[in-house]
């Protein structure tokens, strides 16, 4: 009943949502009966969200719905630039965490509290802000590298026809090591389950609509659904979940000081 | 003669026993407040050091030191180490070996997620013993035999709303960070003070290291419980020496810098007062001795008159002191073990931050036969130290002056 229920909502929320934005159909693809090759395709998602020949930047609204004891909203900035796999996170909302903020540079992920103006380490696998999106959410998408495809069938997810990929880690240091994903005829993430070594699902995150900016594509909107949390209310379980938009994005090119601690640390003054 | 001058002692002490009384309760109370106080700090510290080491696995801990050897098969480790131990001369109670996580681990149930201070990995048919020493309250920790169980604290239960026998998930990370989870069954419920159990789960070690990615036989420590923890300073250093650097031994109070130092100023604060206590009771033996010495001037006067020799008549007199003294530790202890067993009868577990000092909610004590010993010694010397000035100052008495006094 869970997972039925599950489904249908989250079916409900891409048809949805799949009516009110103007989809986009980049590179022209054509709905192909046989099946394509699956890495290309994986590098096509990527490719598509991923901004190699820019910086990127975006305001970033979280609100987190945990069952039974309501809402919790936070507002960040995000910059990101993907060819140096770098980002910087800051946090402007609510007041009390205003200028607490993430640092991505390479493999080193560092929090920054301006309480106690300190840097700490954090990973990439830890929760946002105790949130649903993990901090490896925001670096930039490398499924055609993280991942080998074990499996692949043709699937309809409300208005879109698309390619159910199984996918399994190629090394034992991605968050997940088992995921399934829906890739639209696009070429789009439109939803993935995110599982563990062991095969237990996770959660499933949701892409319902993309914003467009010139040839490349960002979320508008994403919705995780945390498969272990939640609360039964009225005999249903209703997950935890985090819904996030994005806002005002941006390609402009970024100061280089943009994305290091001296920044960060001025931004939490 | 000896005998003679201890009969002699004997009968003057019972007869002049109203004398002795000032005297005797002085030292009683010092013997009473010097043993009580060391007991409880004795209590304090067992209990701590029980706790600390079903935390960490032992009263001694032995960890590998970074990069001072290649890492080796778990079988080559065990055999290193078991030598080192019997080269030390060293019989522990049990030997531990354990995985561990920090605060990555987190466990669900019911939708409720606890982030997990310490996940613990341990061998049942090693640790049971020590890990049934938690005050269980539901469930049979005998079944953690079985690989699959968990034992879980009261807290964490309270929070995931589970009872014995159901599942709960545990997700950790793989060792190189890919996440995992593993189903596990509550086998047991237990009750323990927030630092060492609010949020501390125990279960099979060979499962915890397949759901790290490690070789299910590898240790993160090992650790060694003994008969008496008292002497897990000493067994540390010799087992270090024997461990060659490639791995260290310390005591698990190590682990808890900040107890291991209230312990510690609990300890000379009673030493402190022992010796401050010796002070006065020296001080006030050697004045009420005068004043007894003085009342028997002519009993002692009489003594001499009818041939007992000066070294005789102060020989008395020590040995009524010595009498005095082991009424008093005699007084002492039965008031102490008096006082200490009314006091670990009452309930004192809304004591917050004082719990981890309890026992099931109970002051506990613990009253060392060698500490009884010393401290019965040092009320002796301290007598016999008070007496000795006055006891000279009557063997000088001539029979004479003596019987004519009033």
């Amino acid at each position: 009943m869970r997972v039925q229920s599950r489904a249908a909502r989250i079916c409900l929320l891409l048809a949805l949502s799949a009516g009110a934005i103007a989809r986009p159909c980049p590179g022209g693809a054509q709905a192909a009966a046989s099946t394509p090759d699956l890495v290309q395709l994986l590098k096509k998602a990527d490719s598509l969200v991923t901004f190699p020949d820019s910086d990127f930047s975006a305001q970033y609204t979280f609100i987190q719905e945990s069952p039974g004891q309501g809402t919790n909203s936070k507002q960040a900035m995000v910059f990101r630039r993907d060819k140096n796999n770098t980002y910087l996170i800051v946090i402007v909302k609510p007041e009390e965490d205003k200028g607490k903020g993430y640092l991505k540079s390479g493999n080193n992920l560092w929090f920054y509290d301006p309480v106690s103006r300190r840097f700490t380490f954090t990973s990439a696998k830890d929760r946002f802000q105790n949130m649903n999106a993990r901090n490896s959410d925001f670096t930039r998408s490398n499924l055609a590298g993280d991942y080998k495809v074990t499996g692949s069938t043709r699937q309809t997810l409300g208005k879109y026809d698309c390619w159910l990929l199984d996918l399994q880690a190629t090394s034992d240091d991605i968050t997940f090591p088992k995921m399934k994903i829906w890739i639209d005829e696009s070429g789009l993430v439109r939803k993935t389950e995110d599982y563990s070594y062991s095969g237990q699902h996770v959660r499933t995150v949701a892409f319902p609509n993309y914003q467009q900016i010139g040839t490349r594509y960002i979320p508008q909107t994403v919705v995780i659904f945390d498969e272990l949390r939640g609360a039964t209310i009225n005999g249903t379980f209703v997950n935890e979940r985090t819904t996030y938009t994005i806002a005002r994005p941006s390609l402009e090119r970024l100061p280089d000081a943009t994305f290091t601690k001296t920044w960060l640390e001025k931004l939490g003054e | 003669m000896a005998g003679m001058t201890i009969q002699i002692a004997f009968r003057n002490f019972t007869r002049n026993s109203r004398r002795f009384i000032l005297l005797g309760l002085s030292a009683s109370a010092g013997f009473f407040f010097v043993c009580t106080v060391q007991s409880l700090v004795a209590g304090l510290s067992s209990q701590i050091n029980t706790r600390g080491a079903r935390y960490y696995g032992g009263h001694v801990i032995i960890s590998r030191v970074e990069g001072a050897a290649p890492v080796t098969p778990a079988a080559a480790e065990d055999r290193f180490i078991g030598e080192a131990i019997s080269r030390a001369g060293i019989h522990p109670a049990a030997i531990s070996h354990r995985t561990h996580l920090g605060s990555q681990g987190v466990v669900f149930s019911n939708g409720e997620s606890v982030q997990i201070r310490r996940v613990i990995g341990m061998d049942w048919s090693t640790e049971g013993p020590k890990i049934s020493g938690l005050q269980f309250v539901s469930g049979r920790p005998e079944e953690m035999k079985e690989p699959g169980g968990v034992l879980i604290s009261e807290v964490t239960a309270r929070l995931l709303r589970v009872r014995v026998g159901d599942q709960i998930i545990l997700q950790v990370n793989r060792d190189a960070g890919a996440l995992n989870t593993l189903p596990l069954v509550v086998k047991a419920i237990f009750r323990e003070v927030s630092i060492f159990g609010y949020y501390t789960v125990y279960m099979d070690r060979g499962v915890l290291n397949r759901a790290l990615g490690k070789d299910p036989d590898s240790s993160a420590s090992f650790g060694l419980y003994l008969d008496d923890y008292r002497t897990a300073g000493r067994i540390s250093a010799a087992l270090s020496r024997a461990l060659d650097g490639r791995y260290t031994a310390v005591p698990v109070v190590t682990f808890m810098p900040e107890i291991g130092t209230m312990l510690k100023a609990l300890t000379v604060v009673s030493y402190g007062i022992l010796a401050l206590l010796s002070l006065v009771i020296a001080v006030g033996i050697l004045n009420i001795y005068r004043v007894i010495i003085y009342e028997r001037t002519r009993e002692i006067g009489t003594m001499r008159a009818i041939g007992v020799q000066r070294s005789q008549v102060r020989n008395i007199i020590l040995c009524e002191a010595i009498f005095l003294a082991l009424c008093s530790v005699a007084a002492g202890l039965a008031c102490s073990i008096l006082a200490l067993s009314a006091v670990s009868q009452i309930q004192l577990s809304g004591a917050s931050g004082f719990d981890i000092f309890l026992d099931r909610g109970h002051l506990s004590w613990i009253l060392y036969p060698e500490n009884v010993g010393v401290d019965a010694m040092l009320i002796a010397l301290i007598t016999l130290f008070g007496a000795l000035g006055p006891a000279r100052s009557a063997q000088r008495i001539e029979p004479v002056v003596a019987i004519r006094a009033e």
